[in-house]
């Protein structure tokens, strides 16, 4: 269970108010989105919350512990075991090939199985392709399997369709849900594409720093049933 | 005007190279064409005058010249990043249809840098001249008048700065010869694909390290060259203060000898971590140690540093060995000169450390740098 307490972000010494006490409750193998208009403090919310920027207030607390009790070692290795990361710039590694960037993830994890993980998000025939060669799903896609390679118990998505065009975004959104229902995983995805809160288990709304409002679905859709 | 001075700063290094080489040059060219034109030397003088006149000329050469190639490395390396950097700006001007000769011609302004190097190099040389003069000239010799030389003005700032001009626009020119497209999609014609064969073996980290050197071959010729300085000048800097009792030639070796390594060694190690800024920020937000990411970025470094650090203590040790039994081996009492291993060891170590302190210093910055910021830059 992710538990966030009163969190409040502000940067350029404390210029620019970006959060304002966000407390919010994640279940483990929920699917969670987090929808808002650009500029409202999404992927602020999202970095604090997978361990990637300290708050200047409240606690984010993974299952008791409080990650930003720990140090900047301890913190990446909590990192390392828990999270992984998708955005919607991808950030590939451009000299490396599609199998080498998706061992950054599994080797932090042990996990030598990592083409395996390349053909589930059916990728196998680009394994020795370089990022730049392939088009803009099929890098979201490796970004995908790198991210599930190093096995994380929490999947944060910042915009992963940002880039993409309905029908490449829709076949990116279709692989994530797969794998997460598959996985079991955790994942919180932020997204200013109102249907595609449809398919989570829980929508949570922001605005200017501020949850305005939380609703559950009973019956999450799938990727094919949404409009986009 | 498409080069803006921000961007000859960065080539403050040249400026820095420029100015030590000229500097050395100077005094001892100048000092070497007062001293030869002397009358009646004694003869019992002769050796000694003899060796140090070949040891001025060959200071100034041998300094001189490496330092002279090391200049026009880097304002090929820095050429070379600049057009890298603004392919953007470079493809929308040959898009607008100026040429590439056109465009290649504003890079003479890369010359500056020599000419602010060369031009205080010439100044300081000079300032430092009676003081040098004072130390060089062997007892019993007439005291010499320093005479000012305009040749060596034309041979040592004003031949450079042009060849070096000239150079910049040529070179430019050249590299501007990709198609439009090619520099439009971020010179991404110099990643090529390879066949990788050991993917599956390797690690990713491994991985990393080698297309690290691999993808930066230039940078290897600066490590090895800065370590090389630091190894040779250091060690036979001090060699020549503690066995051969010249300790103003030992501190001038000294410092040129430091302010090179530190030219070179910084550049090497700036010009990787900004290329490396978005893989390393993403690679800790991943969850790899910082230890992990410096030796991803920089391990696969440590054989050329090797490299550089044996040929440097090899080339000190041969060249103090030459100066002591062949430059000077006509004059009377001169020194013994043997191998120092505690030097090797000390000068080692002291690198290592330096290394490491830079290293450190780099690791601060990016920790407070997100991915969104590493990529915007
Ligand atoms: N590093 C930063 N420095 C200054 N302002 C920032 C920084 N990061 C985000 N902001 C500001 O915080 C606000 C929210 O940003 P962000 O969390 O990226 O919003 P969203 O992801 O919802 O578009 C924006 O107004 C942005 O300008
Ligand atoms: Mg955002």
């Amino acid at each position: 269970m992710i538990k966030v307490t009163n969190i409040n972000k502000s940067f350029n010494h404390g210029a620019v108010k970006v959060l304002h006490d966000l407390s919010l409750t994640i279940d483990d193998g929920q699917f969670v989105v987090i929808l808002g208009a650009s500029g409202s403090g999404k992927s602020t919310a999202l970095n604090i919350m997978a361990g990637l920027e300290r708050p200047d207030r409240g606690t984010v607390l993974y299952d008791e512990q409080d990650i930003y009790q720990l140090n900047d070692r301890a913190l990446t290795k909590f990192r390392r075991q828990n999270v992984g990361f998708v955005w919607q710039r991808y950030y590939l590694l451009p000299h490396l090939t599609v199998a080498q960037n998706v061992k950054l993830g599994a080797d932090l994890a042990g996990n030598r199985d990592y083409p395996a993980i390349i053909a589930a998000v059916g990728l196998t025939d680009k394994l020795n392709s370089k990022p730049y060669t392939l088009s803009g799903g099929e890098q979201q896609r490796v970004c995908l399997a790198r991210a599930l390679a190093k096995k994380p118990k929490v999947l944060f998505l910042d915009e992963p369709t940002g880039a993409l065009d309905e029908e490449t975004g829709r076949n990116a959104l279709a692989y994530v849900l797969e794998l997460q229902r598959a996985l079991g995983l955790t994942m919180i995805m932020v997204t200013h594409n109102q249907n595609i809160a449809e398919t989570a288990n829980t929508v949570i709304k922001m605005n200017s720093g501020k949850i305005v409002g939380t609703y559950h679905n009973a019956h999450p859709k799938s990727a094919r049933e949404i409009g986009w | 005007m498409i080069i803006r001075l921000k961007d000859l700063v960065k080539l403050l290094g040249i400026s820095i190279v420029t100015f030590c080489a000229v500097f050395v040059c100077t005094f001892f060219l100048n000092f070497y064409w007062d001293v030869i034109n002397l009358p009646h030397v004694p003869a019992d003088l002769l050796p000694l005058y003899n060796a140090q006149l070949a040891m001025a000329q060959f200071t100034a050469g041998i300094s001189g010249g490496f330092m002279a190639v090391i200049a026009v490395i880097m304002l090929l390396f820095y050429i070379r990043l600049y057009i890298n950097q603004h392919t953007r700006e470079l493809g929308i001007l040959q898009a607008m249809g100026y040429s590439n000769w056109q465009i290649a011609r504003q890079f003479w302004v890369f010359g500056g840098s020599v000419l602010l190097g060369t031009t205080l190099g010439y100044g300081c040389g000079h300032l430092i001249m009676p003081y040098i003069y004072d130390n060089l000239l062997i007892n019993g010799l007439p005291k010499v008048a320093i005479t000012f030389h305009p040749t060596l003005l034309v041979v040592l700032v004003i031949l450079p700065t042009m060849l070096y001009a000239g150079l910049a626009c040529l070179f430019a020119g050249l590299t501007l010869r990709q198609p439009v497209s090619d520099l439009f999609r971020g010179g991404v014609a110099n990643l090529k694909v390879k066949p990788d064969r050991h993917t599956k073996a390797r690690s990713f980290l491994r991985e990393m390290q080698s297309k690290c050197v691999s993808t930066k071959k230039s940078l290897t010729f600066f490590v090895v060259f800065g370590v090389f300085c630091f190894a040779a000048m250091v060690q036979m800097a001090f060699s020549m203060w503690r066995q051969l009792d010249t300790s103003s030639m030992g501190l001038i070796i000294l410092l040129i000898g430091l302010v090179l390594a530190g030219v070179c060694l910084l550049l090497a190690l700036t010009a990787l971590v900004n290329a490396n800024t978005t893989n390393l920020t993403l690679m800790r937000a991943f969850g790899y140690y910082w230890s992990e990411c410096t030796w991803a970025i920089f391990g696969g470094f440590l054989p050329w540093l090797l490299l550089g650090f044996a040929t440097g203590t090899v080339y000190q040790y041969g060249l103090l060995t030459l100066m002591v039994n062949l430059i000077f081996r006509n004059v009377a009492n001169m020194p013994r000169y043997t191998f120092d291993v505690p030097l090797l060891f000390i000068t080692f170590a002291t690198l290592l450390v330096i290394l490491a302190i830079i290293v450190a210093s780099y690791a601060i910055r990016l920790k407070r740098t997100t991915l969104k910021q590493a990529a915007a830059e």
